[in-house]
Parts: C-alpha cells; structure tokens; sequence
C-alpha cells in the first residue's frame, strides 16, 4: 500500500485514539499518550504491525491517544492508512 | 429473547468497549444514523474489530446498516457478513423487493466469504408509512427475516405526525406489525414503575426513550431502561409473575410482561 497524501482517523475522546498519517520514506510511529509511560511501547509496537499488516513500507504515523485499546488502536491505523492511499498527495 | 435491545453506536470505541455491562439482550451496532456520514469507513473497521476482540457474552449481536439508496450499504454488508451477526437490521425497508434487494448483495457476500447461503437472518427496521402499509409483505418476503422492527421516531415524522407518551401515533403502525407475522418480537408491557414511565399500556421502549433520552429496546445508548425491565424478570423469576397459556406475564403491579406479540 502506497501512502499518497495526508490522511486522520480516529477522535480525542477518550477510549479513543487520533491517527495522522503522512507520506515517508521509512515507516516511523511518534506517539502522545495519555499512558505513555505504561503503553507507549505497545501502541507503537501495534501501529507498526497494523502498518505491516497492510503493506505499507513508508509512512509517518503520529498517534495521540487517550487510552484506546489494542483493537481500537489497529482500527484507527488501519482507517487512517486506507484513507492516506487515497488522499492526494 | 429481546426484552431489551440496545443501540450501540458503531464510531464509539468506549461504548463499544463497555457495551455488555447493562446486561441488554441484543446489542444493536450502529452504522446508521449514528455515525457521520464521513465516518462510515472508520466505524466499519471499528465494529469488526471490536466484535472480533471483546465477548459480548450472551447478548445477541444485531449490526444495523445504512439504506438501499445510499452508497454505503454495499460495503457495509461486505464488512458485515463476515462478522457472522446473530441479525443485520436494513434500515428503511419499504417493502418485499427492498428485502430481496438486500437478500440478493447478502447472497454474494455469503458465497464470497464461504459462509452457508441462508445463514445470514434479518431484522428490517420499518419506519416510514410504506414500509408499514408492506410489512405483511417484508416479514414474509424471504426466509431470512426473523423478525421486524418498527422505527416510531422516524415514521412519526414521516406521517408528519407529533411523538406522543401515549402512542396513538403509532397505534396502526404496531397492528400491522403484529399481521406482519412478527412472531419473535418482545413487546414490554408496563404499568406504573419508576424508571419505565406511567401509564405506557402497550410498550415502554417508545415511554423510556421519552423520557430518558437515551434508552428504549428501540433506541438505546444507555443504562436507564435495561435495568428496570430486567428487575421485572428477576421479580418474575422470584414467583412473582404469573403463567397463562404459555405467555410470560409479568408481576401484578409490574412491568416488562415479556410477550411474543
């Protein structure tokens, strides 16, 4: 999967996670967390397989999460990365 | 059993999350009205997910999605389908062919994730005056139909008609139902009992979502009716209820008489 342009999903209420997306070389995960210091490794680790999962080798993943679990943190890469293939660049 | 019937939107991770912990029978997940238009992708993943990563127990899950008309209803019953729901709700039934319509793109779905042809049952929500003129028509348009499932906000606007507490707006609506063969549909009987209202002689989901704003078996995002209809079964369940010809009633001054209408 080839990530065009900029792309978000996901809100800032909480249980949920805001995903952006944008175009990169290599794929890099930056992550603000409500949890950071217990889950900041995990939400990294997830958005990187969810990424990997769909193919995707180059794109810059910011998360700001507010305490999303693990199927909502796939759920809102994954949406955020559909929605970057389609983007305009 | 549906005594109660919970709305759960489909883009709320933390309804989601906590979706089981009222206890409701069905879990209805929303990819209508309650997500935004430019949201239908996102809550599509959502739900997938959330039903592929939390148990809901024993509640029965039902996925309601978007009209025949809309460009969203064919990617949501690809997404749907494979979840293997116990019900998905079309929405804006109108009548037989909009049941074979949808009856026909649930086929392919079927065939396409290997699933049994058939599997798949239905609940159409009716909530426009046509779709009640047909629901004769809709509940036996095809084998999938397990049940249906009358809208009365929405055909309340559609007759141009003011939502009441009592309901005279909807009297015909719920005879027609009941021809339409609506075997397993609850219908909550109430008399007077805090948390479901006064007076409501035939169903409190229309009286609870009145005056709470948020529940009714047939609309609901919250605690406040689940509760009170299950305190009718537990009553029941203590020896307070009483049994006639096979009909479960409900305690002498009770609530929540669960009827197969």
């Amino acid at each position: 999967m080839q990530i065009q342009g900029r792309a978000m999903a996901g809100t800032l209420e909480s249980n949920d996670v805001m995903v952006t997306v944008s175009p990169a070389d290599a794929l890099e995960v930056q992550v603000t967390s409500i949890v950071l210091g217990q889950f900041g490794e995990e939400l990294r680790r997830v958005a990187l397989d969810t990424a990997a999962q769909l193919g995707v080798q180059g794109a810059l993943i910011e998360l700001d999460d507010r305490g999303a679990v693990e199927c909502t943190v796939r759920a809102r890469v994954e949406t955020a990365l559909t929605r970057a293939k389609e983007a305009k660049a | 059993m549906r005594r109660s019937m919970m709305f759960v939107p489909g883009n709320n991770p933390g309804m989601l999350l906590n979706a089981d912990v009222y206890g409701a029978d069905s879990l209805i997940l929303d990819l209508e009205d309650a997500v935004a238009p430019g949201e239908k992708d996102a809550a599509r993943v959502l739900v997938r997910n959330a039903l592929r990563a939390f148990d809901y127990g024993s509640a029965e899950v039902i996925i309601r999605i978007n009209p025949l008309g809309t460009p969203y209803i064919e990617d949501d019953i690809r997404a749907v389908v494979p979840l293997k729901p116990a019900l998905i709700m079309p929405t804006k039934v109108a009548g037989a062919e909009d049941i074979h319509a949808v009856s026909a793109m649930i086929l392919a779905a079927e065939r396409e994730n290997g699933l049994p042809e058939g599997s798949v049952g239905l609940i159409p929500l009716l909530e426009t005056a046509l779709g009640i003129e047909n629901a004769y028509q809709i509940a036996t348009a095809d084998p999938r139909v397990k049940a249906i499932f009358l809208g009365a906000e929405d055909l309340s606007s559609d007759l141009q008609a003011i939502r009441s507490t009592a309901g005279d707006e909807i009297l015909y609506a719920r005879g027609a139902r009941r021809r339409g063969g609506l075997l397993r549909h609850p219908l909550h009987r109430c008399e007077r009992r805090r948390g479901l209202g006064t007076g409501c002689s035939f169903c409190p989901r229309h009286r609870i979502h009145r005056q709470g704003g948020h529940f009714a078996p047939a609309c609901a995002r919250g605690q406040r009716g689940v509760q009170p209809v299950g305190q009718g079964h537990r009553l029941r369940a203590r020896g307070h209820g009483r049994h006639r010809g096979g009909r479960a009633h409900g305690p002498r001054r009770g609530i929540a008489a669960q009827q197969d209408d």
